[in-house]
């Protein structure tokens, strides 16, 4: 399988996340597996951070002990740690030139054998809520590319997470779902004003609202609450006019 | 929790002034698990009366906000989602004020849930714990369901013409017309009849759900014949 066919089958599996019996845990540890294939690495493994902000590792590419271990003496320091507190990738450490910021960490890894190691951020907009890791036998074994690869897989890997996030987790779910509820009802009071307005159809009001978000480059979101509301700052697209090709009435 | 809606349905104004929401609040805070909870209204600068829930800490919790004009419920109006606060430890950062005032009177989990519907904004409810720990799925889903419920109740409130829709005894509850039921129409017909009425969006709302209740019909299908222009409301008889 080429490296595009297995990219593609990576994205692919993020939609299973939205249905129902979807196992997280065995999503994070496939798209692990999927790195180690894609990057030509030797292991990867996902942490995350709970509400303390204190990471735990999830899944990982292989599901042994002696992996985990390492993911383990990164509570206090590690690249992971680094990539979830700063939210940049740490890519390209070699661990021997390391030993003095990750003690613990580094000599556990270098004793399995691995002589680098890369941490991609897993990031919601401005919150980071853990890490991808990647370990190699080798240095500086991966390209830009590549890490740009690694830092979609880690995004995928938010994506699936957010979507099926555990109880604990449920409220930044739930928070951004009333959000986005909250704005869709905002919109259709605006068609709503907008159709009373102008004699026009709730339709007819929503491709207004687009259009002119789109002309005056800003969000659909905050012109329906200004159109809802009727601020002035909606006056243009409340002002009084006549369209062609509608069933509005002459007033 | 269901059994809280419908304790909020049998109350009228009178009950609430007199502060007899009460047993309707403190069941609310059982049922979620929490010390406290209490719904504010007004979202300017005049402050938040409390109008539903009169438990003393919950005010102690809203004179807080109003003194140091930050915390959780000015942070739930500002971005419209709830503010889940598990752990107030986190918080001093974001409240440097409220938080240790909040920890002096036994607080250490917060809940803030913005009571609106859409651009609507009546108020916000505020749950309050000495325990520290998160809602579970559980409760936040009720916890969403009484806001939804308090924010009927509240929109009635500020609308006093409309107030017998929403207290008359055998009145449908306030989940009579929660916004499960509301459908794109619904909202398409507030944003309508506020224009017809050139009045804000909240009066028009309860207008409809009034002119529902009085008409025995749901408050769907008299949006429906809004949004097709069978009813316009600036041609109703008074």
């Amino acid at each position: 399988m080429t490296r595009e066919q297995q990219l593609a089958e990576a994205f692919v599996e993020t939609a299973d996340t939205l249905v129902d019996d979807f196992d997280v845990i065995e999503f994070l540890h496939t798209l692990a597996q999927r790195c180690v294939a894609l990057l030509e690495i030797d292991a990867a493994g996902l942490m995350l951070a709970d509400q303390r902000g204190a990471l735990h590792a999830t899944a990982a590419s292989a599901e042994n002990a002696r992996l985990l271990e390492l993911f383990e003496l990164q509570t206090d320091a590690g690249p992971c740690l680094d990539a979830f507190r700063t939210g940049e990738p740490v890519v390209n450490a070699d661990l021997h030139a390391n030993e003095h910021k990750w003690p613990r960490f580094a000599e556990a890894a270098e004793a399995a054998g691995y002589v680098s190691v890369h941490a991609l951020p897993l990031r919601l907009r401005s919150t980071v809520i853990g890490a991808l890791n990647l370990f190699c036998s080798q240095l500086d074994s991966l390209s830009d590319a590549d890490i740009r690869t690694g830092q979609a897989l880690a995004d995928v890997a938010t994506i699936g997470i957010l979507a099926q996030r555990n109880l604990h987790q449920a409220e930044l779910l739930t928070t951004q779902l009333q959000t986005a509820l909250n704005s869709r009802v905002i919109i259709e009071q605006a068609k709503g004003v907008l159709a009373e307005r102008h004699r026009i159809t709730v339709d007819e009001g929503f491709a207004l609202l687009r259009d002119y978000s789109r002309s005056n480059n800003r969000l659909l979101s905050d012109v329906a609450r200004d159109v809802a509301v009727r601020a002035p700052a909606a006056g243009e697209l409340l002002a009084a006019r006549t369209y062609s090709a509608t069933s509005a009435d002459a007033d | 929790m269901t059994a809280v809606l419908a304790l909020l349905g049998g109350v009228g104004a009178r009950e609430r002034s007199a502060g007899l929401a009460s047993p309707g609040a403190a069941a609310a805070a059982a049922a979620l698990g929490v010390d406290g909870i209490a719904a504010g209204m007004g979202t300017g600068p005049a402050g938040v009366v409390l109008a539903w829930g009169q438990q003393e800490t919950s005010t102690a919790l809203e004179d807080a906000h109003f003194t140091l004009g930050q915390g959780p419920s000015v942070e739930a109006l500002a971005d419209g989602a709830p503010i889940l606060v598990a752990d107030l430890a986190v918080a001093v950062a974001r409240w440097p004020a409220f938080t240790p005032a909040a920890q002096a009177l036994g607080v250490n989990a917060v809940f803030a849930f913005p009571l609106q519907v859409g651009a609507i904004s009546v108020g916000v409810l505020l749950a309050h714990r000495a325990v520290v720990g998160p809602l579970s799925a559980q409760q936040l889903a009720d916890a969403l369901a009484l806001a939804d419920a308090v924010t009927v109740l509240l929109l009635h409130h500020a609308a006093p013409e409309t107030e017998a829709a929403s207290t008359s005894p055998g009145m449908p509850r306030p989940g009579w017309a929660a916004p499960t039921t509301y459908r794109a129409q619904v909202h398409q017909a507030t944003g309508m009849i506020s224009v017809q009425l050139n009045v804000d969006l909240a009066e028009a709302l309860a207008r409809l759900r009034a002119h529902a209740y009085a008409h025995d019909r749901r408050v769907a299908d008299v949006a429906d014949d809004v949004v097709a222009r069978r009813l316009r409301f600036d041609q109703l008889e008074s």
